[in-house]
């Protein structure tokens, strides 16, 4: 389980001081937002941003910021999907502490991109996926795999949000000239493939 | 490197955000200096942060405040702004150590 704090830190950029989001929420390290609340563009427009860079955050303390927010998401996902599939009676901090130890009845591979899909939306937007919720439930993983990608999987017209939110990440990232850019969501459908086969 | 306190369970509440607290008026370049200021000192609070790092909380805050009244190139225009920025920075200095 030690991986999902791996595919973390290559997904999300490291910075060691505080910034604000495309949203305005005072963010650092691998993308842990503080959640104090939201700048607007306006009032982040008048600020100069020389001031970020001259006060450098430990990287021990984003490494446990990382560990938190992994430990958060699953918990999430353990309440979305039931203690029976990890084989608990109750969530504890501990349990969870220890990442190599957490069993589940899932493949790995769906594990790690239910997590990943978690920390990016949150409980409440990762529950609008309704579909592909009950296909993971199930089984149905190349279904859960067609959810990721398409708010209806039958008729496949639209992009799910949070597909459509990657692609702007993408695009954003390669506008800015960066190179080796990779669609996150893709490599989840890829991996939800994957553990269907 | 700073040593932070080892932490063994993962946290339980939000961070605290208390704006720009005292006899201040929280204007927009406040507001948003105060907002990493909180983070520093709820950070320190929580054992994340050693209390040395309350030094950077204070300078960020002063730093901040004066960015928003930098010319495109750099310079620094005196106005009451920058007395402001001044004067809260020193009382946060003397005065913030109590809630920490």
């Amino acid at each position: 389980m030690e991986n999902l704090l791996h595919r973390k830190k290559r997904f999300e950029g490291y910075r060691n001081y505080f910034y604000y989001d495309t949203r305005g929420n005072l963010t650092a390290f691998w993308g842990h937002n503080f959640s104090f609340g939201v700048i607007s563009n306006k009032i982040k427009s008048q600020c100069g941003i020389s001031w970020v860079k001259k006060y450098p955050l430990p990287e021990e303390v984003g490494e446990l910021f990382l560990h938190e927010d992994t430990i958060s998401s699953l918990k999430n996902i353990i309440k979305v999907f039931g203690l029976t599939k990890f084989g608990m009676n109750d969530i504890t901090n501990e349990r969870l502490s220890n990442l190599e130890a957490l069993e589940c009845e899932f493949p790995y591979e769906v594990l790690t991109v239910m997590e990943d899909m978690m920390f990016n939306m949150g409980m409440s937007r990762f529950l609008k996926f309704k579909r592909m919720i009950k296909a993971v439930k199930e089984g149905d993983y190349y279904e859960a795999a067609k959810e990721i990608k398409w708010t209806d999987a039958k008729k496949q017209e639209k992009l799910s949000l949070y597909y459509a939110q990657i692609n702007i990440l993408v695009r954003r990232l390669e506008d800015k000239g960066v190179d080796n850019t990779f669609h996150r969501a893709e490599e989840n459908i890829s991996l939800m493939i994957k553990a269907a086969k | 490197m700073a040593q932070a306190a080892p932490r063994t369970h993962a946290r339980k509440r939000p961070h605290a955000r208390t704006h720009a607290s005292g006899p201040t008026i929280d204007t927009k370049d406040f507001i948003f200096a105060s907002l990493v200021h909180d983070v520093y000192y709820q950070l320190i609070r929580d054992g994340y942060f050693p209390a040395s790092y309350k030094l950077d909380a204070d300078n960020a805050l002063r730093d901040i405040m004066l960015s928003f009244i930098k010319k495109d190139d750099g310079r620094l225009v005196k106005t009451w702004k920058t007395f402001r920025a001044n004067y809260i920075y020193f009382a946060v200095k003397i005065f913030g150590r109590f809630s920490l």
